[in-house]
């Protein structure tokens, strides 16, 4: 269906090649995945095979990629796009109406397709999808998970042949991954071409009938997924692990506040909240009178979609007002507007983040700012990190000049992460610090964060990435927050 | 004037607004109307037709306190005009104060809040996506429409976390450092914007043509307007106080140098 | 006509649609944040409306641009922000004047030809709306003079906005994102 013939790109303003001697074929009732470091070339080699490059890149191609036969260097992106759907990594980048039945239908619309088989094909994706119960909604109000079903189901109600996906899982919740392999068995055992380019690699146990590791623009390994079990080949090529336990229920509990008073004549280390209540406007209690402590060390967020993972963020740095609540860091007591001095987040876009000309620079001000904000205190200066300690930390030097915006996705994270860092808080918070990152990546991520916790930082970490929890995180505070008094018993159960 | 910025999808034949069945077409054909006849009839009696008309036609949206906070920001304007007028008037005899000729410009400033207030206030931004399909307007101008409405409400939301992040690194935000570092609060607040918007067209520009969209291609909506009745009376409403407006300008004449 | 509204590629449709809408909320919110009156709100968001105007005309460097952005603004801001209606037709104005001075440059691949038509759009528009200031003000000419500054301030903003528009597209080259 997808057939590669000595495919060799190079970008436009580029003098490498991008991918280089590529053959491969993707048959019908397959499901091929791609694995790879970051910038090893699979994103190109997706781009490729939905005619993007060079139909929308331009570029230099040799060889051919053929699509059920035909040449797509001789068809246009409209008919190669008829026969192969594209989803990438955020759904709703793709989108172009504000509601979920209105995207289902737009591109049957502009196909000038009558309005009562619009009507239909909606119809039959969104109940095929389980979004028939959220048709009516905005995309705005949909969780990462429905956002990909919608991406999906408008892609399929088109009957393409083949599926390209893109980093699928990267915002996905474990519950949300494990569907949607079952969804692509099912699309595979229907006789799609399924090509899946992704770091998580678990997931897919099972599904894949064919790995592809790649390096360097080019394909080094490729067999079934038992490949993947050769530790020397995933540490070479900056693989994730193949098995991933599911640590949520077994990371012990961050203790309730109650239970962690401080030794007699012993101070007090971490973060301690006490009585929190907020409710959005109109709305029932998202938190009521709820006590936790967070001691020092990597402890993982946990909860179900709409549980108040960000908005318990949001309080503890005050972005978001508590209704009712107290906080105190290290035994102090910290009044909702000074908790940002103290406290460190990391939110998802790391596009809003990035203001300055350079890499460097964009370190500098942080640092700056981060003296101006501890000036006057006695600790701060001395063991402040400097601009060359974080871009080794993070893997930044050789990017040191250039471009915070020029950076790819996954760099761009480190670099926010590594300005968090800076401001050397006492509480960092991270929401989704390694989506999208290579397993090296995420290794440095994890060794990171616990560097941090090292030095007596309390590291709260929003994440669905498995591994990471695995890797660095030795408690867990889960959502919904039981109420205090109640919360020795019931902690365990949630 | 900001607009509601609400993204709740409304299902087919759902209102656009609360308070008003109004279909936004008619809405914006009273706007379109208003603007023209009050710009062109220059009798006080005149512009109190068209201000009377056009003050139902406000109060028919049941937005009280928008209604009120707007004309208050009227009246502030009004008021500092009229010192300001009589302050000029005194220093230079030539132009002579007059309540009557301060009277017709602020009608006409009324007049457009009143038919302007409805079209912002009740129309849904996803209800704006289905006015302008039913609008049947070209592709080269209903892509980059539907697109700016889409992206309203992304970097509304977009500029608010950029804020955010400011505070976070401990930027201080806020008129003081508005007014001492300008260039520099534009550029922290802007940067992120400007990149933002060149990857969004980026990644939309390839999901367009990966959705196959070109010119050419045949449209075909799959949900029809919701023009009623209301709407056709309110169009022949509009016209008639129009008329009446620019009759009354005929007999009494307008109020402007040299046009009397 | 036809020719015209047939000759664009939904990826530059797309780029006039996503900086209509960036340039719209940025000054809107601008606007919002200093207040309507205050000189520095009014200058920030002509300087960014500039600005945005100046990167997107290098992004999209083919002839009516600047027209299909204009008319875009025109039916949205209609429709969604309220926008006074009497502006519009200065600006479409202005948008016609602004092509017809990047006419002659328009095979150019530098930044120049973009800073042209952005100074002609302000300059027009400006001046055609001290002229619908004065249709809406002329029973009593002496509120003309408060028009005038805040026009004035507005277009200080407007130069300043050819200076910073050009610098960003120098950053943005060096970031890769916009090519010779």
């Amino acid at each position: 269906m997808i057939r590669f013939e000595n495919v060799t790109y190079t970008y436009p303003f580029s003098d490498r090649c991008a991918v280089k001697d590529i053959n491969l074929h993707v048959r019908p009732g397959e499901l091929v995945l791609v694995s790879g470091r970051s910038g090893c070339g699979k994103s190109t080699l997706m781009r490729l095979a939905d005619g993007l490059c060079p139909g929308y890149f331009r570029g230099t191609l040799k060889g051919r990629v053929l699509i059920d036969g035909r040449d797509t260097s001789s068809m246009p992106l409209r008919d190669i796009s008829r026969m192969v759907g594209t989803l990438f990594q955020d759904p709703e980048q793709q989108f172009f109406a504000l509601g979920v039945e209105d995207e289902l239908a737009f591109v049957h619309e502009w196909r000038g397709r009558p309005a009562e088989e619009t009507r239909e094909r909606v119809r039959r994706a969104a109940a095929s999808f389980g979004l028939s119960p959220v048709l009516h909604h905005s995309i705005h109000e949909l969780s990462e998970g429905q956002k990909q079903k919608v991406g999906l189901a408008s892609i399929l109600s088109q009957e393409p042949r083949a599926l390209v996906l893109d980093e699928p899982t990267a915002n996905l919740d474990p519950e949300s991954t494990a569907e949607l392999a079952c969804r692509l068995r099912a699309l595979k055992e229907s006789g799609m071409a399924v090509l899946v380019v992704d770091h998580r690699l678990y997931w897919l146990e099972g599904v894949a009938d064919r790995v592809i590791v790649m390096k360097k623009g080019e394909i080094c390994a490729m067999g079934n997924f038992a490949l993947l079990e050769d530790e020397g080949l995933r540490a070479g090529c900056g693989l994730r692990d193949c098995h991933v336990e599911d640590v949520r229920r077994s990371l012990p509990e961050a203790l309730p506040a109650g239970e962690n008073a401080p030794e007699p004549g012993g101070k007090e280390r971490g973060l301690r909240v006490e009585g929190l209540s907020f409710a959005y406007k109109g709305r029932e209690n998202l938190f009521d009178h709820a006590c936790f402590f967070l001691r020092p060390g990597v402890t993982a967020l946990i909860g179900e979609n709409g549980t108040g993972k960000t908005t318990l963020a949001r309080l503890l740095t005050g972005l978001n007002r508590a209704g009712a609540g107290k906080f105190f860091i290290d035994g102090k007591e910290t009044a909702p507007g000074e908790l940002l001095r103290r406290v460190g987040i990391v939110l998802q876009n790391a596009d809003h983040q990035l203001h300055m000309k350079t890499v460097t620079q964009e370190l500098e001000v942080c640092l700056e700012l981060a003296r101006r904000l501890h000036a006057g205190k006695d600790s701060g200066a001395e063991d402040a990190f400097s601009v060359a300690e974080l871009l080794d930390m993070f893997d930044l030097s050789a990017l040191a000049e250039r471009h915070p915006q020029s950076l790819s996705g996954g760099e761009k994270q480190r670099l926010v992460i590594a300005c968090a860092f800076a401001k050397k808080p006492d509480v960092l918070i991270l929401d989704e610090p390694t989506s999208g990152l290579d397993g090296g990546n995420m290794l440095r991520m994890a060794r990171a964060l616990e560097l941090l916790a090292g030095r007596g930082a309390c590291v709260l970490v929003i994440t669905h990435d498995l591994e990471l929890m695995k890797l660095s995180c030795m408690r867990a505070l889960r959502l919904p927050l039981p109420r205090a008094g109640k919360a020795g018993n019931e902690g365990e159960n949630v | 004037m900001q607009a509601s910025f609400i993204s709740r999808h409304e299902g087919p034949g759902e209102e656009a607004g609360r308070g008003t069945a109004l279909d936004v077409r008619s809405r914006m054909f009273v706007t379109l109307l208003s603007s023209a006849v009050t710009i062109a009839v220059s009798s006080f009696e005149g512009q109190m037709v068209l201000f009377a008309a056009s003050f139902l036609y406000a109060l028919s949206i049941r937005r009280f306190r928008a209604l009120l906070t707007a004309y208050a920001a009227l009246a502030v304007m009004a008021g500092m005009a009229a010192l300001f007028t009589f302050g000029i008037s005194s220093l230079m005899p030539s132009m002579p104060f007059s309540f009557k000729g301060l009277a017709v410009p602020f009608l006409r400033g009324a007049v457009m809040l009143n038919v302007v207030l409805p079209l912002a206030l009740t129309s849904r931004i996803q209800a704006l996506l289905t006015a302008l399909k039913s609008l049947r307007l070209p592709f080269c101008i209903y892509i980059p429409g539907a697109v700016m409405i889409r992206f309203i409400p992304t970097f509304m939301n977009d500029i608010r976390q950029v804020a955010e992040t400011l505070k976070i690194r401990g930027y201080r935000l806020g008129f003081g450092e508005m007014f001492r570092h300008p260039l520099m609060m534009l550029r922290l607040m802007f940067t992120p914007l400007l990149f933002r918007s060149l990857r969004t067209s980026e990644e939309l520009g390839i999901a367009a043509e990966l959705k196959g969209l070109e010119a050419g291609g045949r449209f075909v909506p799959f949900r029809g307007g919701a023009w009623t009745r209301r709407d056709t009376a309110l169009v022949l409403l509009s016209v008639a106080c129009a008329l009446l407006a620019l009759y009354c300008h005929a007999v009494w004449g307008g109020e402007s140098m040299g046009m009397r | 006509m036809t020719r015209f509204l047939s000759c664009w590629s939904a990826r530059e449709l797309v780029v006039i649609g996503v900086f209509a809408a960036a340039s719209k909320v940025a000054t809107l919110l601008v606007a919002l944040a200093g207040g309507g009156m205050n000189p520095v709100s009014l200058m920030g968001k002509n300087l960014i409306f500039t600005t945005l105007l100046v990167v997107m005309l290098c992004k999209v460097r083919r002839p009516g641009t600047l027209l299909l952005f204009t008319v875009i603004n025109i039916i949205v801001s209609m429709l969604l922000l309220g926008a006074s209606v009497t502006l519009l037709p200065a600006m479409f104005v202005a948008a016609l004047a602004a092509e017809a001075a990047m006419w002659p440059g328009r095979a150019s691949s530098g930044v120049g030809n973009a800073l042209i038509g952005a100074a002609v759009f302000d300059v027009v528009s400006k001046v055609l709306s001290l002229g619908v200031s004065w249709l809406f003000m002329r029973e009593n000419p002496a509120m003309m003079v408060m028009a005038v500054p805040f026009v004035l301030t507005g277009y200080i903003g407007s130069v300043g906005g050819l200076f910073s528009g050009a610098r960003a597209v120098r950053e943005l080259r060096h970031a890769g994102i916009i090519h010779q």
